[in-house]
């Protein structure tokens, strides 16, 4: 099963809202200094443009990587703030260069830009650690926005992702309860944040939802953020567990 | 690596070749019993080299037959005749006991492997004529109504219908499975090609399409044209519906890939990473209402919105919701709409939906455009 996930039928706002956080200068984050940026993607023309596309709107590209273990390499290497990263790459999939970052405890944010959609594959690298999945046809500024969106620790969200994510959330909820007492509890959303992220499924950004649900863009945004965290917590709970149960029977 | 259109041979079936095999080595150990019934009776024995010159003659022809494997329907016509003569030899030849009642023959059951043969070629029919001749044959040595030829006749009649039935049988189940493998060979060349074309052609169309756009102008338009194509490749080779194999196997569809064929190109279809399953006239029901929304949508929200249908799986329920960006109808229109009875869509959504043993419901707001909701079991429902 591939594909219609995350598919780029849409170049407009799904979920992205460029008017949401673009109150900075062009490139800069937190800080004065500009946003650094590692770009990781097997197809040099792509990664061409979108290193030039980030240089140009004052990003500091510190490195580049043609596949998934120089990816890990170059991103521990020049500790950037944003990590941007191609799913299919050879060496390593997306999935398992986000798990590599995270155990070596990397602080790079990580951005996935992805002309698949392919579900399971999306689904994983985010449960992995990525906070952020676009599609490769969104426009430019719908990416560099996301970058800047990264780089501040907030999840960007598509329709698809957000499709993902529930659904995930949905497959947990229907497991039947862990027998023993030290296997962790599937995660559960609260009513509010299943209802946000099913309007963010809807196509909605986040001002829409806020005003549909009379809250704050702000609230929207941390339900959101919650959401992802929560799947992220279960998956590390996990693969702890995975790791312990191993180490037990070996 | 496209599926090969295989010769329709027998060679493919297991059941027919093992068959084919063994009637080979039957051929020969007929040969040998009849040897040794002659042998057993020599002493009685009319013209005893007569009869051993028409085993010998058998003996050629099923060493021709063990080393040449032929499988032709000729040549096993012209068996039966040799056969039908090696049957009728027994009247001058053998003893006066089996010239007379037909106790046993010269080629004693040699005179069978043909019958098997042709049913085996031409399936019961064939098997039954073929067994029907040598019975006769078998009669006419004789010269009168016996027993003994009758109740062989019994055996052979049945041999040759029974094999003959098994062949079609065999070759009905050969088919069938054949035709599974070119299914399974063509969607592994899909997936092949799924491969290729994404790694390759949609990125290199998903970036003219992009750049075009940054660079503005006339390739703006040449990117609009990469993107078109791209969306069109990408549900070629990603969305890979067969909804043709889904409907043969009958079983549960999964909804996912069943409402991906029907979404059109200005809707997102958005779904989780796992399959949801529904059973598959269900899952056809709830795609013409999905259908029938983003109709609704074209018409009444115009060309330029975006739709999505978001497919969220509740385990019990499934929930589908179409939405669109458009300016939005207000609820009391959809309501007074229904009423007047002229919004035909109403009742083409919420009619399937509700035969579904669900419910769909409008919710509309301005700015936020028209959403319908479906709720519906995933259990079997009253219809």
């Amino acid at each position: 099963m591939k594909g219609q996930a995350n598919n780029p039928r849409q170049p407009g706002p799904d979920g992205v809202d460029p008017l949401a956080g673009a109150d900075g200068d062009l490139g800069s984050g937190l800080a004065d200094r500009p946003l650094r940026v590692v770009v990781a993607d097997d197809h040099p023309m792509w990664r061409d443009a979108v290193a030039r596309d980030l240089v140009d709107a004052g990003f500091s590209v510190v490195g580049t990587a043609a596949d998934g273990p120089s990816a890990v390499s170059r991103t521990l290497a020049t500790a950037p703030d944003v990590l941007v990263l191609d799913l299919n790459m050879p060496g390593m999939r997306g999935s398992a260069v986000c798990a590599e970052l995270a155990a070596a405890g990397s602080p790079a944010r990580i951005l996935v830009l992805s002309v698949s959609g392919e579900p399971e594959e999306v689904l994983s690298t985010i449960k992995a650690g990525a906070t952020g999945y676009l599609v490769k046809s969104a426009s430019r500024e719908e990416f560099l926005e996301a970058v800047r969106r990264t780089a501040e620790g907030r999840a960007v969200f598509t329709a698809g992702l957000a499709g993902l994510v529930l659904g995930e959330f949905r497959r947990l909820g229907q497991q039947p309860p862990p027998a023993e007492g030290d296997v962790p509890a599937a995660p559960e959303l609260t009513e509010r944040e299943t209802e946000v992220l099913r309007l963010v499924a809807t196509g909605l950004s986040y001002k829409q939802i806020a005003a549909q649900l009379f809250i704050s863009h702000r609230t929207v945004q941390n339900h959101v953020q919650n959401t992802l965290a929560k799947l992220q917590m279960h998956n590390r709970v996990e693969l702890v567990r995975y790791a312990i149960e191993r180490g037990l029977h070996e | 690596m496209t599926p090969q259109s295989t010769p329709a041979t027998d060679d493919d079936s297991l059941v027919l070749s093992a068959l084919w095999g063994a009637l080979r080595v039957f051929r020969v150990l007929a040969l040998v019993y009849a040897l040794w019934s002659i042998w057993v009776r020599h002493a009685e024995m009319a013209r005893l080299d007569l009869a051993l010159m028409v085993i010998g003659v058998l003996s050629v022809w099923t060493a021709y037959m063990y080393v040449s494997r032929r499988r032709d329907l000729r040549i096993h016509v012209m068996e039966m005749v040799l056969a039908s003569a090696a049957v009728m030899s027994t009247r001058w030849f053998d003893t006066p006991l089996s010239a007379t009642t037909g106790d046993t023959t010269i080629p004693g059951v040699w005179q069978n492997v043909p019958v098997v043969a042709i049913a085996l070629i031409l399936g019961w029919r064939g098997g039954l004529i073929a067994s029907l001749v040598i019975t006769a044959v078998m009669i006419a040595q004789v010269g009168q109504f016996d027993s003994e030829p009758l109740s062989n006749a019994g055996l052979i009649v049945m041999l040759g219908t029974c094999l003959g039935f098994g062949a079609d049988v065999a070759r009905t189940e050969q088919a069938e499975l054949r035709r599974a493998l070119a299914r399974q060979a063509e969607v592994a060349e899909r997936d092949r090609l799924a491969r290729v074309v994404h790694d390759g052609v949609l990125q290199a169309l998903a970036f003219i399409h992009r750049r075009g756009r940054d660079i503005g102008g006339e390739s703006a338009r040449l990117g609009m044209i990469a993107a078109e194509q791209e969306l069109r490749l990408r549900a070629l080779v990603i969305g890979m519906p067969l909804p043709e194999l889904e409907v043969a196997i009958a079983g549960p569809v999964d909804l996912r890939r069943a409402l991906d064929a029907a979404v059109t190109e200005s809707a997102t279809l958005v779904a989780s990473a796992e399959p949801v399953e529904l059973d598959s006239a269900k899952a056809q029901e709830v795609v013409a209402a999905v259908e029938a929304a983003l109709d609704n949508v074209r018409k009444h929200a115009g060309p330029q919105a975006q739709a999505w249908v978001v497919v969220d799986d509740l385990g019990a329920d499934v929930v589908v919701t179409v939405r669109d960006d458009g300016p939005g109808v207000s609820q009391d229109r959809i309501a007074e709409a229904a009423q007047s009875g002229r919004l035909g869509v109403s009742s083409s959504i919420k009619g399937r939906i509700e035969d579904l043993g669900g419910r769909a419901r409008y919710l509309t707001s301005p700015g936020g455009g028209t959403m319908v909701e479906m709720w519906i079991p995933k259990g079997r429902a009253a219809t």
